[in-house]
C-alpha cells in the first residue's frame, strides 16, 4: 500500500505483500487483545484500557494514512485505479457499514423486532441492484465522481450541477450522523465530554482523507473492515455459546428464538406486567386530564412545587433536598405551548409503555395488527406491511445511489474486477448483516432471562452503569411498587443496546472495548469515504469541470483537501447540535438517493434517448415528491399517510416519479447525443 | 472513427445478452427480497426453527443475494468471453 501502489507492473507480487500487511493486522489485532486482558487480569484502571483502545486503531489508520500520502490527482481522486477487487470489496464493505449499522441495526430488530429486518433486507438487497445495473458501467466509464458520470453522459451543465448538489447534501446528512457516532462512543468509553470525543475522532478521519485521498482512505477501510468485522463477531459468538453451547450464531438463532417466544407468552399473561401496563396507562390518562386546559394544571404545579420547596425551608431539610426541590420548580415547563408539547410527548411515552411487553412487538411475530382480526385491525396489518416494503425498496434503490459507495466502484484496474468487487463487497457485509438478528435475539434473551422478574437491588450493574450515563438509553422505574423488574419498566434505548451488549452478556471489560472500537471504526470508514466523496464533487465536478477547466492538478487536490477540512468542521458543528437517533438521521438520506442518483444512472445507462433535459427534470421531480412527503407528513397523523407508509420511505414515491419524469421529458424534448458514450459504457473490456 | 458492421453486430448481442441478465437477475431478486417478506405473516412453517417469513428476512434472503451477485458476475464474465471469441472470429 506503499510506493508499490503505483507500480501495476508487478500484480502477483504486490498482492502477495498485501496480504501479508492484512494477516498482520489481524495477528496484531489479536495479540493486541491478548496483551489487553492480561493487562485486565493484572487489575489495570478500566480508563487506562479504554484509552489504549481508542487510541491504538486511531494511530494505526493514521499511519496508514500517512505512508499513503499523495497529490497525485488519479491516486488521490481513484486510488490509482489499482485495487484488487477482494479488497476494494473490503473497502467497500467498511465504507458501507456505517455506526447506523454496528450499533443501530441490532438493537432496532431488539426493540422493532420483525419491523427491523426491513434494513437488513434493505441493506444487503441494495448491492444487487449495485451490480445488475451500475457498478459495471460505472468503472467502463473511467470518470472520477457521479456527477462527472452524469455531466459526461448526459453533456451539458444542469445534470451535473443537480448530481453535485444532491450528492454533496445527502453525504453531509449522512456524515453528521458518523460523527455523531464517534461522539458517542469515544465520551462513553473515555469519559471525556461528547464534544472533545467528536474532536478525537475527528482527528483520525482527517490524517487519512487529508493526506492520502481515496488511495490511504482505501487502504484504511481495509483494515478498519477487519477491526469492526472481529468486534461485532465476538460478542455474538460468546453470546451464542454461552447460551447453547454452539458457538455458530446461525445455529443458535431458532431454539433461542423458540425460547424468548415462550417467555414472551408467559409474560403476555403475567399479572404482574398486567399491573405495570395499568399503571402506565393510568399516567397517560392523567396527561390526558392535563392537555385540556394546560394552562390551570401548569399554574397548579408551580404552586405545588413552591408549597414543597417552602415546607421543606419551614422544616429545615438538608440542602440537598431543597436543591432537588428548586430544580424540580425550574425544569416545569416554561409557558403554556411547552408544556403542551412536553406532556403530549410524555402521554405518548406513557401510552406506548401501556402496550403488552413493554410497547416491544413479539420477536418472531411479522407486522402488527391482524389480517384476519376487525377492521381496525386488519388496516393495521396492511399499513405496517406496505410500510416495511416500501422502507426495504428505498433502502435497496438507495444504496445503488449512494455516492460514497458508487465513487469506489471507479478504483479497480478493469471492469471485471469492478463486478467481482461487488460479490466481495457483499458477501463481507453479509456476514455481519446475518448477525444482527442473531445478537438481538440472545441480547432479548438474557434481558428476559436473567433481568426480567429480578429484585430491584439485585440488578446487574450494566443497568445501573448505562442509566448513569443517560437515563434516556436506560431507565428503570418499579411503577407498581413490588421490588421486581418487569419487562414494562426497563426501557432500553435501540442504540446503546450493541455497546452494552458485552456487559449484558457478562464478558470482559476488553469485549465492551473492542465492541466500541469496532463501533468507531464503522463511523471512521465512512465518514471518510463520504467527506472525500463531498469534498471531490466540489472540487472535480464544480471548480475543474465548471469553473475553471484549466486548474493545475495540484490546484485540483489542494482545493479538495481545504474543501474536505471546512465540510468535517461543519458536520462536526451540525453532530453537537442536534443528536437524534441514529437510524432516524440515515433513513431519509436513501430516500432521497434513490429517487434522484439511481434513476439518472440506470436510465442514463439503459435507455440511449433519455437525454439530459429528462435526467435533470428526473432528479428535480423525484426530489420534490420524496420531500414533500417527508416534510408535509411529518407530524401527521397515521391517517394522512399514503397506504401507512411513513415519512422517511417518501422515496417509494419518489422513485418512480423520477422514471416517468426522465422518460416522458427525454420523449418530448429532442434527442441529444450522449449515444457514443453509451455505446463505450456497454461495450465490454478489450482484454 | 468508423466502426466496422461486424463489430457494431457483435456489441449489440453483448448489450442484449447483458440486458438479458439483468433483467432475469432482477426478477430472481423480487422473489428473494419481496415476495417471502409480502407473505411472511402466513408462511408460518419453520426453517431452522425459524418462522419461514423471518427467516428469510434475516438470514435467507442476505445469503441469496449474495449468490445472485455472484451468478450476475459469472454470467458476464462468459458473455464478454463469448463476445471476445465472436470478434476473432470475425477477424476484428
Amino acid at each position: 500500500m506503499g510506493s508499490e501502489a503505483t507500480a501495476p507492473s508487478d500484480p502477483s507480487g504486490r498482492r502477495t505483500r498485501l496480504r501479508r500487511r492484512y494477516s498482520l493486522v489481524l495477528v496484531g489485532l489479536a495479540a493486541f487483545l491478548g496483551v489487553m486482558f492480561a493487562l485486565e487480569r493484572a487489575g489495570a484502571p478500566h480508563t487506562l484500557i479504554a484509552v489504549i483502545f481508542l487510541l491504538a486503531p486511531v494511530v494505526l489508520y493514521a499511519s496508514i494514512g500517512l505512508a499513503c500520502r499523495t497529490s497525485d490527482s488519479a491516486q488521490y481522486f481513484v486510488a490509482g485505479r489499482n485495487v484488487p477487487a477482494v479488497y476494494n470489496g473490503m473497502a467497500i464493505a467498511a465504507d458501507w457499514m456505517s455506526v447506523a449499522t454496528f450499533m443501530g441495526l441490532a438493537g432496532l430488530l431488539y426493540v422493532n423486532g420483525f419491523a427491523g429486518l426491513a434494513y437488513v433486507l434493505g441493506w444487503t438487497g441494495g448491492f444487487c441492484l449495485v451490480a445488475f445495473y451500475v457498478a459495471p458501467y460505472l468503472r467502463k466509464s473511467r470518470q472520477f465522481t457521479i456527477p462527472d458520470f452524469l455531466g459526461e453522459r448526459y453533456g451539458g451543465r444542469l445534470p451535473r450541477l443537480v448530481g453535485l448538489i444532491v450528492a454533496a447534501s445527502c453525504s453531509l446528512m449522512y456524515v453528521v450522523a458518523q460523527i455523531y457516532g464517534v461522539g458517542l462512543i469515544t465520551s462513553r468509553l473515555t469519559g471525556l465530554s461528547f464534544e472533545l470525543g467528536i474532536f478525537v475522532g475527528l482527528g483520525g478521519v482527517l490524517v487519512c482523507s487529508f493526506l492520502g485521498g481515496m488511495r490511504a482512505v482505501t487502504w484504511t477501510q481495509v483494515a478498519q473492515y477487519l477491526i469492526l468485522v472481529v468486534a461485532f463477531l465476538v460478542p455474538v459468538v460468546w453470546l451464542a455459546y454461552k447460551q447453547t453451547g454452539n458457538p455458530l450464531p446461525q445455529a443458535a438463532l431458532g431454539p433461542q428464538l423458540q425460547k424468548v417466544t415462550e417467555r414472551e407468552r408467559a409474560l403476555l399473561d403475567d399479572d404482574r406486567e398486567r399491573q405495570v401496563a395499568a399503571a402506565f396507562q393510568a399516567e397517560a390518562d392523567r396527561y390526558a386530564v392535563r392537555l385540556q386546559n394546560v394552562e390551570a394544571a401548569l399554574a397548579e404545579d408551580r404552586a405545588a412545587a413552591q408549597r414543597e420547596l417552602e415546607r421543606l425551608r419551614r422544616a429545615g431539610a438538608s440542602p440537598a433536598e431543597v436543591r432537588a426541590a428548586q430544580r424540580a420548580l425550574q425544569n416545569l415547563p416554561v409557558d403554556a405551548a411547552s408544556a403542551r408539547e412536553a406532556w403530549t410527548r410524555a402521554r405518548a411515552t406513557a401510552l406506548d409503555r401501556a402496550r403488552p411487553l413493554g410497547g416491544m412487538p413479539p420477536q418472531a411475530l411479522a407486522y402488527a395488527g391482524d389480517p384476519r382480526g376487525d377492521a381496525a385491525q386488519a388496516e393495521a396489518f396492511a399499513h405496517s406491511r406496505w410500510d416495511f416494503l416500501a422502507l426495504v425498496f428505498c433502502l435497496m434503490a438507495g444504496t445503488a445511489g449512494m455516492p460514497h459507495i458508487l465513487a469506489r466502484f471507479y478504483t479497480t484496474p478493469t471492469v471485471v474486477e469492478a463486478r467481482r468487487s461487488v460479490t466481495w463487497a457483499l458477501l463481507f457485509i453479509v456476514v455481519l448483516y446475518i448477525c444482527a438478528p442473531v445478537l438481538a435475539v440472545l441480547l432479548k434473551f438474557e434481558v428476559l432471562n436473567s433481568v426480567v422478574g429480578v429484585r430491584i437491588d439485585d440488578l446487574p450493574r450494566w443497568i445501573g452503569d448505562w442509566s448513569r450515563v443517560d437515563p434516556g438509553l436506560v431507565s428503570v422505574v418499579d411503577i407498581n411498587r413490588d421490588g421486581r423488574l418487569q419487562l414494562g419498566e426497563l426501557r432500553i434505548g435501540g442504540d446503546v443496546l450493541v455497546l452494552a451488549a458485552p456487559e449484558i452478556g457478562g464478558m470482559p471489560f476488553v469485549i465492551s472495548c473492542l465492541v466500541a472500537a469496532g463501533g468507531l471504526a464503522a463511523a471512521l470508514s465512512t465518514a471518510d469515504g463520504l467527506l472525500l466523496t463531498i469534498a471531490n464533487a466540489l472540487s472535480h465536478d464544480l471548480y475543474f469541470r465548471m469553473i475553471d477547466e484549466n486548474a493545475p492538478v495540484t490546484r485540483r487536490v489542494a482545493l479538495s483537501k481545504v474543501i474536505l477540512l471546512l465540510f468535517a468542521l461543519a458536520a462536526a458543528w451540525i453532530a453537537i447540535q442536534k443528536p437524534a437517533a441514529i437510524l432516524l438521521l440515515v433513513t431519509p438520506v436513501f430516500s432521497v438517493a434513490a429517487a434522484t442518483i439511481f434513476p439518472a444512472l440506470v436510465m442514463g445507462i439503459f435507455w440511449q434517448r433519455a437525454n439530459r433535459w429528462g435526467a435533470t427534470a428526473g432528479m428535480a421531480v423525484g426530489l420534490a415528491v420524496t420531500l414533500y412527503y417527508m416534510l408535509s407528513r411529518q407530524a401527521a397523523p397515521v391517517a394522512d399517510l399514503w397506504f401507512g407508509i411513513q415519512p422517511t420511505s417518501a422515496g417509494v414515491f419518489g422513485v418512480p416519479a423520477a422514471f416517468a419524469a426522465i422518460a416522458v421529458v427525454s420523449l418530448l424534448t429532442r434527442p441529444a447525443g450522449g449515444g457514443d458514450f453509451v455505446d463505450a459504457v456497454r461495450r465490454p473490456d478489450e482484454a | 472513427m468508423t466502426i466496422p458492421p461486424e463489430s457494431r453486430r457483435a456489441d449489440a448481442r453483448h448489450w442484449r445478452g447483458a440486458r438479458r441478465i439483468a433483467f432475469g437477475l432482477t426478477a430472481l431478486w423480487v422473489l428473494v427480497g419481496f415476495v417471502p417478506a409480502f407473505f411472511a405473516r402466513e408462511l408460518q412453517f419453520t426453517v431452522f426453527g425459524v418462522p419461514f417469513g423471518v427467516w428469510m428476512a434475516a438470514q435467507g434472503a442476505p445469503i441469496l443475494f449474495v449468490v445472485l451477485v455472484w451468478a450476475n458476475e459469472r454470467r458476464l464474465d462468459r458473455l464478454d468471453r463469448e463476445h471476445r471469441e465472436q470478434r476473432e472470429r470475425d477477424g476484428l
